[in-house]
Parts: structure tokens; sequence; C-alpha cells
């Protein structure tokens, strides 16, 4: 087995070095020439097949990653060509099914977590085209747990209704008022990288809220930013900007990805021709915008640090050291401009929290950013505490986080 | 006797080793220095008394250690040692460590036996010593060598201290030529002055003003800087891997690429264009090895094929069992952990012609010249290797590997290279204290008697040293040109294994498993298998004793015969106000709740004798230590602030092992990269230490490196059990792990 | 350009690449052994050097952002004949085993002691929290913090 080695650190750390899946490669090395197979590498990496196929330390699309959903605990499922485990045993048609219908090889309906809401825009030779790469890496014999599902989720008829409420088949439609362009843009958005999964907010039954159309949501213990054009969105955000965190996932003093999004720029966006990156921008451009509940940098004020309270020896030691926020900054990867950032702004602040506890990795085509997990290097109440003195100092917000906020976004 | 010889050793006079520091003078320039030369005929044969010490022109002594500073004081606790046997002031003399030019081979500084080994062989030089100078300053005064007192550098007459003659006119840079006198008298400890005083540490306060040379911080002159780059199957033990193939299109210009084998690193001029550089290269590597999952570690490492020792057989088990009032089973498992040295391992070589000198933070400089030899394909005579102190290490961490990686570059750019492991390389690859896992069974009868004590453990070897075996494939470069070594050692998987308590009917059995079989490269880790086997055995006592109704601290007095292990129990109890009736009231549910535990172990079953009791705060957030109490006894103390030095660092280092450190690998090796992955205990999680020490100057000194680490893990587990009923017997016990057992 | 850093008050110019974190050159050029490498991530705290009073990281930071800074290391602080009181309580606490962290432990009880000048014992393990110790010298580190601070609370009120 010949695998390309990406400077590995546990947390992904050394992506400093360009992190390369080796099955892609040597996949698609073997079959050079064949340009369906090209596309469905590519599209692949589009979709994303990897981040939710692959588990921690397991084999790339061998699957179960643990997803904690309203329906219960699902576990993805093995797509390598395996005929026991995996898809070795899939006709087209199958394949085909599941993706644009939800429904699996034995005619039982899929849970949607497995994103067919928007697979099932894509064009039936595009999903063609990802069978075939999947067909050609290597099998991996590897059986994912069983679901834990609640009732009445467990009952695979629920499913049925669910759909029926929440899911309709049928293929992308171009917009004719768009040019190309957008419409590439909406095809790779909605269709094929499922941007709505996350940032689409949900109806009371777990269907994706339309009106609200990638108006920011959370999932998975994460929040996904409002990504329309509003203000509280990205209606500031330069195309040019834009592309750039898309392609990279960091945009230094301003943005950086963390959590489900540094995967999705690591694994799947940062692969993509720049022409596609400048279309998916483009198409989100030119959103409608939607009200947010982030606050715009322009909107919040920082305040001054206020040197007796507690939480500031514990900021200087934790964070100052290496972000040292005063008005000029040491600038280099650590962002002093706190204020930039809408985890600090969320009053929520969610993702302010998950980024202390899990740090971050981010590590895609340029610009690498790191930041320590501090998980099991401060407590609690430390973390909980800093939280609450960096809203208050920076975010223009006064939430008071306690231990078990912090605990409650722990696992 | 016949006068002293002028010493040879004395008059070579090379400055080949203070000459070119620019920036720092390394560690052994102090060598050079005290002698006045480089010395490169001293005798370093330890039979030689003139192997351990000089005494120079103006009195001053120079000790010779082949025991290093780990820091851990015994730079000043050996000075102590010599200047009180041979009667000289302590700042009359200076210690040169670890150096195979210089200082006898006493094997790997190991083991906390520097004290009770190292400082015995020193202890007998000194007197040797002192009795030589006794004989001729009786001849010179011409009184019996019984009617004079030797002390403070002189010998003088007792009854007429005005006639005297000093050590320096006795010897003063000659050489007593003469063997070691293993009957030399030794000085009664109750006449001790210096031995047994807190001597501050000599070695602290240039550490603290940047004064001193860590050997991260040697520099020479023309020295380059040189980075590994490794394969992905990280720190595993089957280590089988080749380069298909080298990108190095995006190097900087300068930087040299090093290959031997599948050892890869780069050189450049400057430190940053190294790491960058060894950032940039690209590499196929081609391997095959998938580690077990995780998860199932334990199981897979029981399943293995195992060489049993059976190392007590005691009584008869079986009847006694079939006899039993009560049957407990549990097992016990202990995660692979790292050296958690702050400092990354880091050497620097020099590789020449006609000489290689490599500097190195290893516990063996001996035996690390022996592998380099070979890994240099040079002959060992043509080696020098220098002791530098690195950060605490605590075991066999990447010291000598490192030395390995640095001179390889070297020799393969013929200028001197520095080579720094970063934090990367020290996680994934320095050799883990291995993963176990333990068994017991116990019978107790219908009075509570312990009636049956069945121990099994399934353990690597815990040392894969350089040494004996494997030659340059103990170094990690030697394996990755040559491929994995077998080790036939077996080392440190019984430590411990076996109990103090006086059962009648006793079995303990150890099941050896090969290296190789097992998923990380495993050696010696503070304390080795004390610590996972004393967890084991600490709290499957603690089980007993519950389900016996009895105290456990009683039941542990009850069992124990040998005085000095019930005084350190009962001085822990009394200090900490041991109260029987407190166990087993408390019980968690939700909020917080308090317990305490004690646990016992004689290190290694014979040597120092720790007991530690443990207070804990259990809540939904974990596990919080919050006081220990430690009785501690090894033996005569040299230096009581340096051993309670040692019992604190013991202490919390135990407790984060216990709560916090595990290594964490995928199908590929090693995942936990950093600090973030691999946490230590912080200054939140600190509890209050309180030692009781125990001095006992009619004993002889013995190790406290690493005694108080074993029983820390059980004492924590008891404690937990006696807040919240819940029995954790797989560490760390993280608060994960907490809740899981809570909600299983 | 050649860069100018002001260190333990002097100036120095320096060589090197802009991106070189701080720590390498004050290590390599100007031949400092006060900071420490110990992970060159910002996670141990062993590579810490006051800027203008706060604690810094040099390991992640790069020199350029520090050109117009006062930087202060170790060996700024004082020297065997004229230790600061933080030196002298780190040796009469004896508080050091490897004492490879101790010089960042010493920079950041500075900053603290800077700020602070009477803290309670919480506020310095707040302050030394992000500071790594392997060794296991908590213990003795926070009763030299303390000892530190008595003996420069002395020193005022004289
Ligand atoms: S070396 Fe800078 S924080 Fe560790
Ligand atoms: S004293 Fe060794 S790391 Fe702190």
């Amino acid at each position: 087995m010949a695998i390309s080695r990406p400077g590995r650190l546990s947390t992904g750390l050394a992506s400093l070095v360009v992190l390369a899946a080796s099955t892609l490669c040597a996949a698609a090395a073997q079959q050079e020439g064949d340009e369906s197979l090209a596309r469905g590498e590519y599209l692949a990496r589009a979709g994303n097949c990897l981040s939710c196929h692959t588990r921690e330390g397991g084999a790339p699309f061998a699957g179960g990653v643990p997803f904690e959903t309203p329906f219960g605990m699902l576990y993805s499922t093995n797509i390598t060509p395996d005929r026991d485990t995996g898809l070795g045993q899939w006709s087209d048609e199958d394949f085909v099914r599941a993706l644009h219908e939800g429904v699996g090889r034995q005619g039982e309906h899929l849970y949607p977590a497995f994103p067919y809401t928007a697979y099932t825009k894509m064009s039936r030779d595009d999903v063609l085209a990802i069978k075939r790469y999947l067909d050609g890496i290597e099998p991996v014999a590897y059986q994912p747990p069983e679901n834990r599902l609640r009732f009445p989720f467990n009952q695979r008829a629920t499913l049925a209704v669910w759909k029926l409420v929440n899911f309709e088949a049928g293929r992308f439609q171009p917009d004719p008022q768009a040019s190309d362009e957008v419409n590439r843009g909406a095809y790779l958005s909605d269709a094929v990288s499922h941007c709505g999964e996350c940032h689409t907010p949900r109806t009371l039954t777990q269907g994706l809220d339309a009106q609200q159309h990638y108006a920011g949501a959370t999932q998975q213990g994460w929040t996904a930013w409002n990504i329309t054009s509003h203000a509280r969105g990205i209606g500031d955000w330069s195309q040019e900007k834009l592309v750039r965190y898309l392609a990279t996932g960091h945009l230094r003093g301003e943005a950086v990805a963390g959590g489900p999004m540094a995967e999705v720029t690591s694994d799947s966006l940062s692969w993509l021709s720049d022409a596609d990156i400048r279309a998916i921008a483009s198409y989100l451009k030119q959103l409608p915008a939607r009200e947010g509940t982030v606050p715009a940098r322009s909107e919040i004020e920082p305040a001054s640090p206020d040197p007796d309270d507690p939480a500031h020896g514990l900021f200087v030691a934790a964070c100052e050291s290496c972000h040292y926020p005063d008005d000029r900054g040491l600038g280099g990867p650590y962002p002093s401009s706190f204020p930039n950032y809408s985890a600090v702004r969320d009053p929520a602040g969610t993702n302010l929290i998950r980024v202390m506890l899990d740090g971050l990795v981010r590590g895609g085509r340029a610009d690498p950013a790191f930041m320590p997990a501090y998980r099991d290097l401060l407590t609690d109440e430390q973390i909980a505490e800093l939280a609450t003195y960096i809203g208050q100092r920076f975010g223009g917000h006064g939430t008071i986080f306690s231990a078990d906020d912090v605990a409650a976004l722990r696992d | 006797m016949s006068g002293f010889s002028r010493r040879r050793f004395l008059q070579g006079c090379s400055a080949a080793l203070v000459v070119g520091f620019s920036l720092v003078r390394p560690v052994s320039s102090l060598a050079a220095q005290a002698l006045g030369a480089d010395a490169p005929d001293k005798p370093i044969d330890g039979e030689q008394l003139d192997a351990w010490l000089v005494v120079r022109d103006d009195g001053h002594v120079v000790v010779y250690s082949g025991k290093v500073e780990l820091g851990t004081g015994i730079e000043t606790a050996l000075r102590q040692i010599v200047a009180e046997e041979l009667g000289v002031a302590f700042a009359a003399t200076s210690l040169v460590q670890g150096d195979t030019q210089l200082t006898p081979n006493q094997g790997v500084t190991a083991g906390s036996k520097t004290i009770q080994v190292g400082g015995r062989q020193l202890r007998r030089a000194a007197a040797t010593a002192r009795e030589a100078l006794r004989l001729r300053a009786a001849e010179v005064l011409g009184v019996p060598g019984d009617a004079l007192q030797l002390h403070d550098g002189r010998a003088s007459v007792r009854e007429r201290p005005e006639q005297a003659v000093t050590y320096a006119e006795l010897i003063g840079g000659r050489s007593f030529d003469q063997p070691v006198d293993r009957s030399a008298p030794l000085l009664e400890p109750a006449s001790y002055r210096l031995v047994g005083t807190s001597v501050p540490r000599v070695d602290i306060p240039p550490k603290l003003f940047g004064e001193f040379s860590f050997v991260q911080d040697i520099r020479l002159p023309g020295m380059l800087h040189g980075r590994v780059i490794r394969p992905p199957i990280t720190g595993v033990s089957a280590l089988e891997v080749k380069i298909e193939s080298i990108d190095d299109s995006a190097l900087p210009e300068g930087v040299q690429v090093v290959r031997r084998g599948a050892f890869l690193g780069v050189v450049a001029e400057n430190e940053w264009a190294a790491i960058q550089a060894a950032r940039s290269l690209k590499v196929q590597w081609s391997h095959d090895v998938a580690l077990p999952e995780m998860e199932r570690l334990y199981d897979y490492l029981e399943a293995l094929p195992a060489r049993t020792s059976r190392i007590v057989d005691r009584g008869e088990l079986h009847p006694q069992f079939e006899a039993a009032a009560q049957v407990l089973e549990a097992r016990y498992e202990w995660p692979y952990q790292n050296h958690d040295s702050i400092g990354p391992s880091c050497a620097v070589a020099d590789v020449r012609d006609d000489e290689i000198t490599v500097w190195s933070g290893t516990q063996g400089p001996h035996q690390l010249r022996q592998v380099l030899a070979a890994l240099a394909e040079r002959p060992k005579e043509a080696i020098r290797v220098i002791y530098a102190e690195a950060s605490g290490c605590y075991g066999h961490n990447g010291a000598d590997d490192v030395a390995g990686d640095a001179l390889l570059m070297s020799q393969a750019v013929g200028r001197p290279v520095r080579v720094q492991w970063s934090r990367e390389d020290e996680h994934g690859w320095n050799p883990k204290g291995p993963a176990m896992r333990m068994r017991l069974r116990g019978a107790l009868n219908d009075a509570g008697e312990v009636r049956g004590w069945h121990f099994r453990n399934w353990t690597p070897t815990h040392s894969t040293r350089p040494g004996p075996d494997g030659g340059d494939r103990a170094l990690l470069a030697g394996m990755l040109i040559h491929g994995m070594p077998e080790f036939s050692r077996h080392v440190g998987g019984d430590r411990n294994a076996p109990i103090d308590y006086r059962f009648e009917h006793c079995r303990v059995e150890v099941n050896w498993l090969k290296v190789a079989d097992t998923p990380l490269r495993p050696s010696a880790l503070r304390g080795l298998g004390a610590v996972q086997n004393c967890f084991a055995n600490e709290s499957f006592f603690d089980e007993l004793a519950h389900a016996a109704g009895r105290d456990p601290l009683q039941m542990r007095l009850q069992y124990l015969d040998d005085p000095r292990a019930r005084a350190v129990l009962e001085a822990a109890a009394e200090r900490a106000d041991w109260q029987a009736a407190r166990r087993g009231e408390q019980r968690w549910r939700e909020g917080t709740a308090s317990g305490r535990g004690v646990a016992y172990a004689r290190y290694e079953n014979e040597n120092a004798y720790v007991a530690v009791i443990a207070d804990v705060e259990v809540s939904e957030r974990g596990v919080k230590v919050t006081r220990v109490t430690v009785g501690h006894d090894c033996g005569l103390i040299i230096n009581p602030d340096g051993v309670r030095n040692q019992v604190e660092g013991n202490v919390v280092q135990a407790i984060s092992r216990t709560l916090k450190e595990q290594v964490v690998f995928g199908r590929e090796g090693v995942t936990s990269l950093e600090w973030g992955a691999y946490p230590l205990i912080t200054f939140a999680e600190v509890p209050e230490v309180d030692i009781i020490l125990i001095d006992r100057p009619g004993e002889p000194s013995v190790g406290a490196g690493e005694a108080a680490s074993a029983p820390i893990p059980a004492a924590i587990g008891n404690a937990i059990f006696d807040a919240t009923g819940l029995r954790l017997r797989q560490a760390p016990f993280t608060r994960q792990r907490l809740l899981a057992v809570r909600d299983a | 350009m050649a860069l100018s850093l002001h260190v333990n008050g002097q100036a120095h110019p320096v060589s090197a690449d802009p991106d070189t974190p701080l720590l390498y050159v004050l290590r390599n050029e100007l031949g400092l052994k006060g900071p420490k490498f110990g992970c060159g991530l910002g996670e141990c705290g062993a590579c810490t050097v006051l800027v203008e009073g706060s604690p810094v990281r040099s390991c992640v930071l790069p020199v350029a952002s520090f050109a117009e800074r006062v930087v202060t290391t170790l060996e700024g602080l004082g020297d065997a004949d004229n230790p600061h009181p933080l030196q002298q309580a780190f040796i009469d606490e004896q508080a050091a085993q490897c004492a490879y962290c101790i010089p960042g432990m010493i920079m950041s009880a500075q900053a603290l002691l800077s700020r602070v000048p009477e803290p309670s014992e919480a506020q310095i393990r707040q302050a030394l929290m992000a500071n790594l110790c392997g060794c296991g010298t908590h213990v003795r580190i926070l009763r030299a913090v303390q000892r530190a601070a008595r003996a420069m609370a002395g020193e005022r009120r004289v």
C-alpha cells in the first residue's frame, strides 16, 4: 500500500503539509484517461463523501462515523466496494435510487443524515460517475455499528411519512434568469456539496426550512453561520474574500473554518477548481438576504479590558500569550482582531466554546491555522470564564456562560 | 605504600573541548575546566580508584560519575556522599558526569539506582581514597593512622590539630594508582555532618539565570541544524517501511537531504529553514501494518502468544478457591503512556574522520556509544559520548534515538549537526510505557480472610534500551535502516507484580509478550511495570477488603509483618487522620462527593516503602485529587529536600498519568501528537501534597526516584470507590470513563 | 531589510526571515538560553518571553511582529550577582527538577506580579495555567511565586 505522508498530528495539525488521501490518488492513477472516473473522484470530493464515511482511525470510505441526530444515533455506512459490508453488490440502479430517492438496496427508506434531499438534485450521469469512482477504490471489510434509534424513528415506516413531508425528489433545474456561473454554483452548493444540510435551519419535523435557505443553524454542537447576503451573513464580504475563504478555510484576521466546516474545506472545497469555487461564491452572493442572530461587526462595540476581572488573568495566560490583542496586535497566524469573528460576536457562544474545547486545525490549500484543543488543559469552569470574558470584551454581548454550558458542548 | 605517581592523564593538554564553543560551553567542558586538561588517558575502569576521583593540586576534588543528572538532584547528592566520606568541604568538590572518555561505566541512570548503587560505589571509592590518604599522612606526620582525623581536606593529629597535612600536599595532581578497596571502612552514619542535610542543589541557579546549557543549547562552530522526517506508521513496534519516492522540488536552496534506508532527514544552515524543509519534503512511503483497533487493545494483548513465567507460587491455590466463601475476580488495564519531557529530545553530533563526538541527554552514555559505533560502522573507541542534560525524561524517551539521527546526519554532511525533535516526533516516536492488562482473582473465607490470591498480567518487556540485544537497531535510525530487532529481554513487566502481603496461598504469573507483536514500541517509563501492577494489586486488595467488610487500612496492616512497611502506613494514616468508619458512607448520585483511599507498595518488593492516602472529589465533571499524604521510607536519606522534591514530583506526575494520560493510536500508529491530544496535569489540578519522610540512618539508602509513583493510581481509584461506589479499573480515570462506569 | 530587535535592554540587528518565530532568533542569533523550545505550538509555555510586560509565546509569533516591541527574556530579569526576586525565590524554594519549564514559569509569573503584586494562590495557578511541567514541580513553583510576591511587597514597603 503506497501512502503519501500527510504530516500527521492527531488534530491533523501537520496538515501544514498538504493532506493527500492516498486511496484517492492511487485509484485515480491506475486508470488514467478515464474521464468519468476522474469526474467521479472530483464529484466525490465536492460531495465530501470522505468526511462522513471515514471514522477516526478507520479506512477511507469504510464508514462507522457516529451521528447524533434527532432520530437517534446513526452510523455512516461502508461505501467501499467490499461485497459483504460495502457497496460491492450494489447495481447502478441501486445506487441511483439511494441518491435520488433515499431508498436503500433492500427497498428501505434511508435516514436523511445521508443528504439525499440534496443529492436528488444531481444528474444521473454525475451520480453514476461517483459510483464508477467508488467501485475502483480498495474494498475494506468493515461493518459499522448498528444504528441506535429512538422511537418512533426505529420504525423505517415512520421515515416514509417524514419523506412525504420533507422530501421532494427531482433533478436540479437551472434558473434561466441567472448566469451559467450562478447556476453552476447553485448546482454545486445545493445538489453536490449539500451546504444547506448544515446552513439551513430545520422545521419542527427536521426538514430543511426552505424559507430560511442558508440562514444559519446549529448542528452537531456547531453553529453553521448565516451565509446569505444579509449584513449579518456574508453580505459585506467581497467576492474575492469569499473565494479565498472557501478555498482555504481561512481569512487571516477575519474568519477561520472550525469544526465540520474545517473538514469541508480541507476534505472537499479545497480540492475544487478555482472556477467552481468562484461559481459557489457567486451563487451565495446573490442569495436573498435573511436576518440572522449574530450581529455584524459594524453593530458591536468592543469594550476595554477590565484588569480586575478575575478572568483577565486566565485570558492573559491562556489566550493573550499567542493572540496578544492590543490595538497593534502581534500579527502572524494568531489573530488579535477578535471582534471580527462571528464566533466571538455570537451571543450563543457555541462555536467560541467549541473552538476552545476542540482547537482548530486548518490546513487547506494555503495559510494554515492552528489552535490547541484546550478540552483537557482547561476545566469547564475556566472555559466558561474565558468565553464570558471574551464575549463581553470583544463580542459586544454580555452572555454569562456556565460550566454546564461547556459540559453540554463537550461530548 | 609507595608515594602517589604523577598523573599521566593530567599532562596531555588538549583544549579541544573548550575552544570552539562560541555561545555556550557544553557540560563536559566542566571536566576540562576541572582538570585543566582534557585528560584523554584518565582511567575509567571502575575497579581503579582513579576512575572515580581526582584530587587536584589545589585540593579540589573532582568526582567522576557514570550516573547522570536527570533533574533529580544527584549531582548534589553524590557530591555530598563523596565530600562526607572523603572528609572535604562540599564546595571543594565538583562532579563530572556521563562522559565515555572520563567516567566509569555505571550502566544506565535508571530504576532509582543512582544513590542506591551509584552512591554506594562512590562512597566505597571515597573511603578507599580516605584510607590511602590516612596511610600517607601517617607516614608524613610520623604518627599511627588511627591517631589522625581527616576532614576539610586535611589530615591532622587528633591530639595536636596544628600538626597537619593537606590532601593537596599529600596527593594533589597525582594519581592513587590502586584499586578500589571493597573492605575500606566506611564512616558511621551517626558521625555524618553533610549527608542527611538539605544542601541546595548546585545545578539550580545556573538554570534559573539562563546560564546553563542543556543539550538543546549546545552550539558548535560550523554547526548545522537537522530535522527528521518520519514514516506515517507512527511509533509502531513492528517497523517495516520503505521510501518509495521523494519529491524535493519544494526544498529551499542549500538544504541537504540525508537518507539511509528508510531513515530520512534534512540539514540546513538555519534551524527555521530546516523545519520548513522537513515540512515541504514530499515523501511516498510504503508499509504494511494495521494495528488493532484501540478499543480492543487489551483483549488483543491477552490473546497474543506469551511466555508465562510463574514468579510466585505458594501454597495450594485451587482448594482455597473451591472452599472460598467469596471469590472475586477483576481485570485492570493501563494504557500506553508517554514520557512527558517538556523539551523534545535533541542531540549534537560531530563526525570527523578520526573521531566522533556526540552530545546527548542519554541515560547510558557507554551503552549509547556501543550502538552508535554499530550505526556509524566505526570502532567504539572512535566515539565519544558526552552527557548533556536534557529536559526531564522519566525513562527511555527519544534521547538515544535522536543521538543516532544526529550522528547519521553529521556523517552525511561532514559538519557538526544538531537535531532537535519536534513535539510531534517526541509524542509519536519516543518509546512508550507499555499498555498492560492485569487479571486478579481472590478468595475470601467466612471470617473475611484472604485465602487465595492469583495475579496474572500481559506485558512486553519494559526495556528496549540500547544494550545487550538489538545492536544499532535499538535506535530508531537503526530500525529504519535495518529493520526491527528481536528483543529477548524481559524487563520490568514483573516489577511489583508480587505483593508484600503475607498470603499463604498465592500465585503470580507474568505473561511476556513479544515486542513486535504489541502495537507500539515499548520501553522504560518511570516505575516500569510497578505502576501498572500496583494499580491492579492495590485496587484489588481494596475490593477484597470491601467484600470482607473490612477497613482497607487495617486489613493491610494485618497482612504486613515488616515494621517499616507498617510504619509508612501508620505515619500516613496518622497525618491524614484516617477514619475507618468514614468508608462506604458516601454514595455519589449527583453533585460532588468526596472520598479517600489508601495504597501501599514497597518498590520492587525490596526497596523504598511508600504508603499513600489520596483524597478526591468526584462530580459529573470528573475526578479531582485534592490532597495526597505520603509516608516514605528510603533508608538513609542523603538530602531530605532532594527526596521531598522527588516524592512531590512522583505524586504529581502519577496523578497526571492516572487521571489524564493515554497515548491514542489508530491503525497506523500514534495519533496523539501534541499536548492537546495527550494532556498533562495543569496547575488547576495539582493537589496539596503532604509528605512524611522516615529517615533510617542505619539502613542503606535506596532510590526515591520512582517508588512513590507506584501506589498513587490505586490510592486514587480506591478513593473514587469510597466517594461513589464506582470501581474504575481502566486508566486513565477521565470524565468519560467515570461516566461510562456510572452508566454501565 | 534587516530587522532590529529590542531585547533585554539592547538593540540587536537580526537577519532572519521575518516569518521566523521569535524563539529561533532569540536562541540562535542572540545566543539566549532562557527561552526554551518545548512544542512550537503555543501549548506548553517553555518559550515564554515578556513583551511590554505580557507573557508571549515566542515559538509561534513571527519575529517581524516584534520589531517595535520591547522583549524581555529570563536573562533580562537578573543574573547570579543580581538575581530577580523570582529567581531568588525559585532558588530558595528549590523549585526545579529538570528546570526545563522554569524559565517559562518565571516569565509568566513575572507578568502576573507586575499586574497583580499580591496575588492569591488561585491567581497564581491561573496565571501559570498554560505552562506545563512534566516533572511535577508545581507545588514548589507555587510556593516560589508566593515567596517572590512577598519579597517584592517587602521591597516596596521599605
Ligand atoms: S514552545 Fe512555545 S508554547 Fe511550547
Ligand atoms: S521541572 Fe522539569 S519540566 Fe518542570
